[in-house]
């Protein structure tokens, strides 16, 4: 991964874990490159907001819940069995969520974080064993079911383009990692 | 007769509160769509009072099952020591074969497994002396563990009306029919 | 060098061995602490807790507003609830739950959640923001604050709550309001309080019998209940009546799962059951039936109740009002008598009508008179709190100082222990709960500003839901307590997440039943859920930051600590235990107090079973337990909206798991009714009447008669099907003695429907 996909990471982490507006256009504006973007505190960020909040947070049902349990099974739930994958392959890089038990560990910002270090790990050192798990976390977990998750989020009722930029730029992120990927070892 | 074990339906007991359904799905968390024990209500026809009777069914681990019959993979065998039907779904190829000929619909598919799967008679607690979770949770006795071989059958029925009846491959369930109160209806409304 | 595949990581996740090889191997590579994340943290290479057989176990109790109240074993593994039993050592639940409390899963991590504090931005739009709990705490005691300047007082601060979680600690909503100052309290109870008052009147206190000794009786009437459905468990016990020879006669307006299992089924007139009471008593006195020793040692005014069934009540009489035979209640009234023990059980829906306490006074009279009150398998069965009696730490709290209020005495509700405060006059303001929309649009000097919902979704349940929706438009501020995003939350300004039963502290116990169990919290709350009582520390704090002095409630609590300081000598020698901690092996028995009027020293001024209530009559009504004509009908067909198995009220009908079973709401016609309407099964039918209209799917069956029809009381997801649309809130008779206000004449209601 070069460091601008390592960049574009960090910010798309930022933006999923985002609690507000301000989050929201700190992230976006990182996005877009720091190009001018409407003005934080302007009522486009709190359209941003409304947005995201209905799709990823509620109060209101998730049109396009965050989780990876929402996807690798029929049953949309959280804290299930993807919950405590994501949670083990944390552990065996050394890492773990600050908010583990609340916080599901499969929530789309903790995964992007930890692509963050797993890759970052995998190719700053040379060894078979972060490389791996690297591989497999990205294969088996991440491309398993975040394309189903932008998928929905693109046909969810809610929308806005600051959540359209962050989508994809996602899938971007994720194209350039599968082709990176083939020819590998699965 | 060998032993083999089944469900008893007593349909008389039964108030059709549907948590034998629900605890086999808080046990094993079949997917959405995905019922491994369903509660049907009987038609006015064969009950009078409408969704007032039922039948909860599962799997009937059937003395000669079709499911076992057609398999391609062999992945499903019948216990010597019980009679139990085992799916073993890490053979499963999804090949769907079991859930075409099934008549009582006890094989299901698992669209993110991609293979079948049934009522499993939660044969592992049976292994530990406990009861099928369905049979733990009724809170009127009206799911037992039967064992043909030496069973009662007074007042027990195989093919309770509405039931697919079934003579080659024998299922294992034996039902109580439901009765009717005396009902006391207002005349002239 | 190996060769690391993905089966070799799926390996190491299983098993902690390979997981520690694995581990070896990354350190081994230079794996250090220095890593790129700005959210995981480096984690410790933790053994990780070994359970016994995988699982650690909790103990957890349903809280919801059910007869069975079910004690619950929880299973965790890595912090994470894998699936409930129920306990086994309650002989009344035995291992088993119900289709909710299996469901409890999908309660527990269902993705639509309610999981931060949020903000609506306009209340209504759908527009929410999300907030901390710091945020969300300032903007409320902002405005309380505020209030408190404008008004002199909290009273234009109201709190709506009842039984949506009946854990004790729960009553630390109301405590976070008496430590606020003197405020505007719904009051009453939607319930049973016709009843309770009626059993007051006759008895002295509402009291069962401990439901397990119906096995004893002889003879089981079900008197506008359904078992069945309401109270799973208790079917059992009816079953074990009938095995020894008991007959079960079932009476309903409706052919409910009930009355297909009783021997015989009555499809009583609505709301005619006094009616019918009084005539099986007038029969059994004719015969010389009546237990004349019974009466003359136990109770007053027998006399003169045989008086009024003489002159006021015939078979005929009563036949022509119930619609139900002459010779049938001739027949069934000389059985009844004649079984010994003979027992009644009451239900909740049978009261709810205008005429709803007097019908109960008659049927209490009729266990009375065959000598059946105070005998084991006996009784008239209603309810009890004898196993309530606990110190309602949490809700005894006092007003800060210099708190003004009102003037004069406050209306109790039937769950409020506590002693009627000595020392200052001022109190809090009390409105009826059953007419909550009306209240809260009259109440003025001061309006009511703000409104505190928790443990109640009344946008869902509350009756003239149109007139609700009026009245929330006059409230400044709505505060909505919950866990899921349901129809009063859609009209809130501030929501705030709460724990469910597996994430707190408590302990319960049952209405019905002896039993009574601890609940554990079993695994950490979701995301920033907060439990009731730490809501109410949280807002102390806050208030108090930012007026020093303005609430009383402790800023520092320990929920586990406030759990146990609910129990009291009393609750220890009932259940027989030292301490709380003999319910983490499950739940215990009330050792004593299960056979009601056992030694017939009933809690009436006379001391006696009074069929003649003076202070009955003091309170308006007849001091006899004689006929009150119903409602009535102010439209063409009877509206009855009884509760269904699939859900308690508005919970877990929005579950999917649930929708799996029950996915949408019917309305109920016989096929006569329909085929006057040209209605076929599965149309669309508008059903309408003065209140509102409600669009729904039709069910043809007899089960209803002809001129009723019936829907589920019930909230489903994204779906507005509401039956209060439907619903006034007209008063039942009886309520205020016990409850602080009448109870609601729910199934007192008529509508008319066409094809839609």
């Amino acid at each position: 991964m070069d460091p601008e996909q390592r960049t574009r990471l960090a910010q798309l982490r930022d933006f999923f874990l985002a609690r507000r507006a301000q989050d929201l256009a700190r992230a976006c504006t990182a996005l877009s490159g720091g190009r001018t973007a409407p003005e934080p505190g302007s009522t486009y960020w709190d359209h941003a907001e409304f947005a995201f909040n209905k799709l990823f947070v509620g109060p209101v049902a998730l049109q396009a819940p965050p989780y990876a349990s929402a996807y690798l099974s029929t049953e949309s739930r959280l804290m299930g069995e993807a919950t405590l994958t994501a949670r083990k392959i944390y552990e065996m890089a050394g890492l773990t969520s600050p908010l583990q038990g609340s916080l599901p560990d499969d929530h789309l910002g903790v995964e992007l974080d930890a692509a963050l270090g797993l890759s970052t790990m995998a190719e700053g050192l040379d060894a078979e064993a972060p490389r791996a798990l690297w591989d497999y976390f990205l294969q088996a977990h991440l491309l398993a079911w975040i394309p189903q998750f932008i998928d929905k989020a693109r046909r969810a009722e809610a929308g806005h383009p600051a959540v359209d930029l962050a989508l994809g730029h996602l899938e971007t992120w994720l194209d350039h990692q599968t082709i990176k990927e083939e020819g590998m070892t699965p | 007769m060998k032993k083999q074990l089944g469900f008893l339906v007593d349909a008389d007991r039964c108030i059709g509160c549907f948590t034998c359904a629900m605890a086999c799905k808080n046990q094993y968390h079949q997917e959405n769509g995905v019922i491994w024990r369903q509660v049907y209500p009987l038609k006015e026809e064969i009950y009078p009072h409408k969704e007032r009777a039922f039948y909860s069914l599962a799997c009937n681990h059937c003395e000669n099952p079709a499911c076992m019959n057609v398999c391609p993979v062999k992945a499903y065998y019948k216990r010597d020591e019980d009679g139990l039907v085992i799916h073993e779904q890490d053979k499963c190829i999804g090949c769907g074969n079991c859930i075409r000929s099934c008549p009582y619909g006890a094989p299901q598919y698992n669209p993110v497994l991609k293979k079948a799967e049934k009522c499993s008679f939660c044969h592992q607690r049976i292994d530990e002396g406990l009861t099928p979770m369905c049979v733990l949770s009724c809170p009127v006795d009206a799911i037992g563990v039967i064992d043909l071989s030496t069973l009662d059958t007074t007042g027990l029925v195989q093919y309770a009306p509405g039931f697919s009846r079934q003579p080659v491959l024998n299922p294992s369930v034996r039902f109580r029919l439901p009765r009717l109160p005396e009902v006391v209806r207002r005349k002239n409304i | 060098m190996t060769q690391w595949k993905k089966t070799d990581i799926e390996q190491a996740m299983d098993c902690p061995m390979t997981r520690r090889r694995f581990m070896k191997w990354m350190t081994a590579a230079g794996v250090t602490a220095a890593m790129p994340c700005g959210f995981l943290v480096p984690g410790k290479a933790e053994a990780g807790i070994v359970y016994e057989g995988g699982y650690e176990t909790f103990r957890n109790a349903c809280p919801r507003n059910c007869y069975d109240t079910c004690g619950v074993v929880t299973y965790v593994k890595d912090g994470v609830i894998k699936f409930v039993e129920g306990a086994p050592e309650s002989t009344f639940t035995r291992g088993g739950l119900c289709v909710k409390g299996n469901a409890y899963l999908r309660k527990q991590y269902s993705p639509d959640r309610i999981k931060y504090p949020m903000v609506q931005q306009g209340r209504g739009s759908g527009n929410w923001k999300r907030i901390s709990w710091d945020e969300a705490l300032t903007r409320i005691s902002e405005k309380f604050i505020e209030m408190n300047e404008k008004d002199g007082s909290m009273l234009g601060l109201a709190m709506t709550k009842y039984s949506g979680n009946f854990g004790i600690t729960n009553y630390g909503v109301e405590g976070m309001f008496s430590s606020l100052g003197y405020t505007t309290r719904m009051v009453g109870t939607p319930c049973w309080p016709a009843g309770i008052d009626a059993q007051n009147y006759d008895m002295g206190n509402m009291w069962c019998n401990d439901p397990e000794d119906m096995v004893k009786a002889r003879y089981v009437i079900l008197w506008g209940v359904n078992p069945a459905w309401c109270s799973v468990h208790t079917m059992k016990y009816i079953y074990e009546a009938r095995q020894r020879g008991a007959k079960i006669v079932c009476i309903d307006p409706v052919l409910t799962q009930t009355a297909a299992k009783a021997d015989e089924y009555w499809q009583i007139n609505t709301s005619e059951d006094g009616a019918l009471a009084l005539g099986m008593a007038r029969h059994i006195l004719d015969k010389g039936l009546v237990d004349q020793d019974w009466v003359t040692q136990n109770a007053v005014g027998f006399d003169e109740f045989a008086g009024y069934l003489r002159s006021e009540v015939t078979v005929e009489w009563a036949s022509k009002k119930s619609g139900i035979p002459a010779e049938r209640i001739t027949r069934v009234a000389e059985e009844f008598a004649a079984a010994d023990p003979a027992t009644i059980w009451i239900g909740y829906g049978m009261q709810r009508h205008v005429n709803g306490g007097a019908s109960v006074r008659s049927i209490d009279a009729l266990v009375a008179m065959t000598g059946n009150v105070g005998k084991p398998g006996g009784g008239a069965r209603y309810g009890h709190l004898q196993t309530w009696g606990f110190n309602y730490h949490a809700m005894v709290q006092q007003p800060p100082e210099g708190a003004k209020g009102y003037l004069g005495p406050a209306a109790k509700g039937e769950f409020d222990f506590t002693e009627d405060s000595k020392g200052p006059a001022y109190a809090n303001r009390t409105l009826n709960i059953n007419k909550t929309a009306r209240e809260l649009l009259d109440a003025t000097d001061p309006p009511v500003r703000a409104l505190w919902v928790s443990c109640k979704n009344p946008l869902s349940q509350d009756f003239d839901r149109n007139l609700l929706i009026e009245a929330f438009k006059k409230m400044e501020m709505v505060v909505v307590v919950d866990q899921f995003f349901n129809q009063t939350v859609e009209q809130a300004d501030i929501v705030l997440p709460v724990t469910t039963l597996f994430e707190e502290w408590t302990v319960n116990a049952s209405y019905w039943h002896y039993w009574l169990s601890i609940n554990e919290q079993a695994v950490k709350p979701l995301y920033e859920a907060k439990s009731n009582i730490e809501i109410a520390a949280a807002l102390s704090k806050k208030m108090n930051e930012l007026k020093p002095g303005s609430c009383t409630f402790p800023a520092d609590i320990d929920t586990k600590e406030w759990m146990a300081k609910e129990f009291n000598k009393g609750v220890y020698d009932l259940f027989g235990i030292d301490s709380w901690e003999a319910l983490k092996n499950g739940p215990k028995k009330a050792r004593t107090n299960r056979l009601a009027w056992g030694d017939g020293k009933f809690g009436t001024p006379s001391g006696k079973y009074e069929f003649k209530s003076e202070l009955c009559a003091e309170h308006g009504f007849n001091a006899l337990p004689e006929y009150v004509a119903s409602r009535k009908p102010y439209d063409k067909l009877r509206l009855l909206t009884p509760h269904t198995k699939f859900g308690l009220h508005s919970q877990f009908i929005n579950l999917d798991w649930m929708e799996d079973f029950n996915p949408r709401p019917y309305v109920y016609i016989h096929p006569d009714t329909a085929r006057a309407r040209s209605i076929a099964d599965g149309d669309r039918v508008r059903v309408k009447n003065k209140t509102g209209e409600v669009l729904i799917t039709a069910s043809l069956t007899d089960n209803v008669p002809p001129d009723a029809i019936m829907m589920y009381e019930a909230w489903f997801k994204n779906n507005p099907y509401n039956c209060q649309n439907l619903v006034d809130d007209t008063s039942a008779d009886m309520g205020a003695y016990k409850a602080g206000a009448p109870g609601v004449a729910i199934h007192d209601q008529f509508a008319d429907l066409v094809k839609a």
